[in-house]
């Protein structure tokens, strides 16, 4: 048999009952007249229950009585439809269940008339997988719609293909105004070069990218953005082009800005108040010079020439004369004091304070040693407890525990036993010493003013004093960062606090 | 012609200059100090120029030289001296009211020999005055050049 003999009908009957796609034949009233194997298996029953049965029982109620007119139609006009035009149908099986299914249609004309023959697509699959694909779709344009940044998807001509509802609001315009270019001309004028250099520039290298650009908001307002890009890759791996998310900027940008310039204007204020205060340092620093040399030299001549006054004979011989000599002795010696004391305050307020590892035991010792000459004659007890190591500066800190226990000394005089006390105490990171004797105490409503210079809680004749000690106490105590405080009951002795840091900002100081 | 005296007391201060003549009164040293008012006439009576162009040759023993003075203050004074190489040999004692430290240092680093603040208490300023012209003006061996020993 040659390849161009026609085959015989039984085999071109075999074929059509082998064919892999369900087949049917329907005679012009709606009668099915034919159906292949596959038909069967595809709708569930056998061709004896089918042959003979109008084709509408194949049909969905929902749609059987539009069937009729559809078939009508194509015995009106019989033409080939392919399968691919997209003419999908829904049938109903046997059980009851339904099936999709595409349909490709050819009117074949016998002996009997004319007939339409029908071969069957099974879209059962690709009906799972195209809503399966249309659900991720909407779920992904819900998602892309609903969240609070604008979102847009490029392909790999750069050109953008998709925009979120939030961009699109943003702009004002329709995806199809902002799709491939459309939304660079949003862009500020200002920002372009630079914005379509950095977007060229990553999809070139395939890299994220993060920029800022201003764009123009639907209200003709530029608005600054943040805008992160990736780019993204097909199943295959392939480069699909980039999709990036950007979130509205400007209010913390123009806090970021606000802040900034504050904090230009602080440190323009803190530079010029440095240099007011280094000035007013200096100034302070040049009077306290000129008051202890221009001070002292008139004072040096009021004792020298009442010490000289003293030596006159004439004076000598009167004894009214000799104590108005020796009263401006002894006031001009007293200035002197306080013109030292004061000056000394006064350093004490500006010196550099040179801080380190100090051992509170070895300063008290020395204070102690330097007290020898007071305690000599007189009946005191002494205790002391455990003094720890602070952060300070040793020589100043010498000063308070001299000053403190030098207090204690003078106002334990009028007792028989002097009892005084040093006692230490961490607190935090705080070491608080406490010096505690039994003296003359003083009226605790008055504790505030002890530490202010010259305030003074005895007379002179009772206890000798400047009342400079105490204010550079608390002076030199509040530079170390430390507190001082003072409790007491006139009559009942006195107790000083003072708290002092352990360590150099939190950290313990290393050798310094 | 003015005879060498062997303390030189630059002082511009009328009262610091009595009351360190009258510390010395009835000490052997009384009539051993001559006074300069500052600076530049220090420098000239140790260079015999103008007021002092007649004075015997010669250098004292010590300078007792103040700081703060009209004209030449004891500091430039004490620049000029140490770069003078005769000048520089004679001892030199700050004695002065400030305490400041710049002072001080500055002062060594010229080649002073001591630094003394006048004090402020009648006694020790007396007591002090003494015992400085007694060591620099006595007891020190002087470079030579200076005035023979009394």
């Amino acid at each position: 048999m040659s390849p161009n003999t026609p085959f015989d009908g039984a085999l071109v009957v075999r074929m059509i009952e082998a064919a892999p796609n369900p087949m049917l034949l329907v005679a012009s009233d709606g009668r099915i007249e034919f159906v292949n194997a596959e038909f069967e298996r595809f709708f569930g029953y056998t061709r004896d229950e089918l042959l003979g049965t109008p084709v509408e029982r194949l049909v969905p109620d929902y749609v059987r009585a539009q069937h009729p007119a559809l078939r009508d139609g194509f015995f009106r006009d019989p033409m080939t439809l392919r399968i691919g035009a997209g003419r999908d149908f829904v049938g109903r099986r046997k059980d009851g269940s339904e099936v999709a299914f595409e349909i490709g249609l050819a009117p074949v004309r016998t002996e009997r008339g004319l007939h339409a023959l029908a071969a069957l697509v099974d879209l059962t699959r690709r009906r799972s997988v195209e809503l399966a694909l249309r659900e991720s779709e909407a779920r992904f344009r819900s998602m892309a719609d609903s969240a609070p940044v604008l979102l847009w998807v490029a392909g790999k001509d750069m050109g953008c293909t998709f925009f979120n509802r939030p961009w699109l609001e943003f702009r004002g315009r329709t995806l199809a105004e902002e799709q491939g270019h459309g939304w660079a001309d949003g862009v500020h004028p200002e920002d372009r070069e630079r914005c379509f250099d950095t977007y060229a520039r990553c999809f070139e290298e395939r890299v994220p990218f993060t920029m800022q650009y201003r764009l123009l908001r639907h209200d003709g307002e530029y608005r600054w953005l943040h805008d992160a890009g990736t780019p993204r890759f097909d199943t295959d791996g392939g480069f699909a082009g980039f999709i990036g998310s950007c979130i509205d900027v400007t209010e913390s940008k123009r806090l970021a800005d606000e802040l900034q310039s504050l904090n230009q204007e602080l440190e323009l204020r803190v530079r010029l108040r440095t240099a007011e205060l280094l000035e007013a340092n200096r100034e302070l620093e040049a009077f306290c010079r000129s008051v202890s040399h221009d001070l002292r030299a008139p004072l040096r001549h009021i004792t020298g020439f009442a010490g000289y006054l003293l030596e006159e004979p004439a004076v000598r011989d009167s004894a009214e004369a000799r104590r108005l000599a020796e009263v401006i002795e002894r006031s001009s010696r007293k200035l002197g004091l306080l013109i030292d004391d004061l000056l000394a305050f006064s350093r004490m307020g500006r010196v550099e304070l040179a801080r380190r590892r100090v051992a509170l035991k070895d300063v008290l010792d020395e204070v102690l040693a330097d007290l020898t000459p007071e305690v000599e004659g007189r009946a005191v007890e002494w205790t002391i407890s455990q003094l720890p190591e602070v952060w300070g500066d040793p020589a100043l800190l010498r000063q308070v525990l001299a000053n403190l226990l030098g207090n204690a000394l003078k106002y334990t005089r009028p007792r028989d036993v002097a009892r005084i006390a040093v006692e230490s105490e961490m607190v935090d990171s705080e070491v608080v010493v406490r010096v505690r004797d039994n003296g003359v105490g003083f009226e605790s409503a008055h504790a505030g003013r002890l530490f202010q210079v010259f305030e003074r809680l005895h007379g002179e004749a009772e206890f000798e004093g400047t009342g400079v000690g105490l204010a550079s106490v608390k002076r030199i105590v509040e530079r170390h960062g430390g507190r001082v405080w003072a409790e007491a009951e006139l009559g009942q002795g006195a107790c000083f606090s003072v708290s002092l840091p352990r360590e150099s900002d939190g950290r313990m100081g290393g050798a310094a | 012609m003015n005879r060498l005296k062997r303390i030189l007391l630059v002082e511009d201060s009328e009262l610091d200059i009595e009351m360190t003549l009258r510390a010395l009164a009835g000490h052997r040293l009384a009539n051993e100090v001559a006074v300069a008012r500052d600076g530049v006439e220090a420098l000239d009576y140790l260079l015999r120029r103008g007021a002092h162009a007649g004075r015997a040759e010669g250098h004292p023993v010590v300078i007792l030289l103040d700081n703060k003075m009209p004209r030449m203050s004891g500091l430039e004074l004490l620049a000029i001296l140490s770069a003078d190489d005769e000048l520089r040999h004679i001892p030199v004692v700050m004695l002065t009211s400030s305490r400041e430290e710049g002072d001080l240092v500055k002062s060594y680093a010229l080649g002073a020999n001591a630094y003394v603040v006048k004090p402020v208490e009648f006694q020790a300023f007396v007591a002090a005055v003494q015992e400085l012209c007694l060591f620099w003006g006595l007891l020190n061996t002087p470079p030579p050049g200076s005035v023979r020993s009394l």
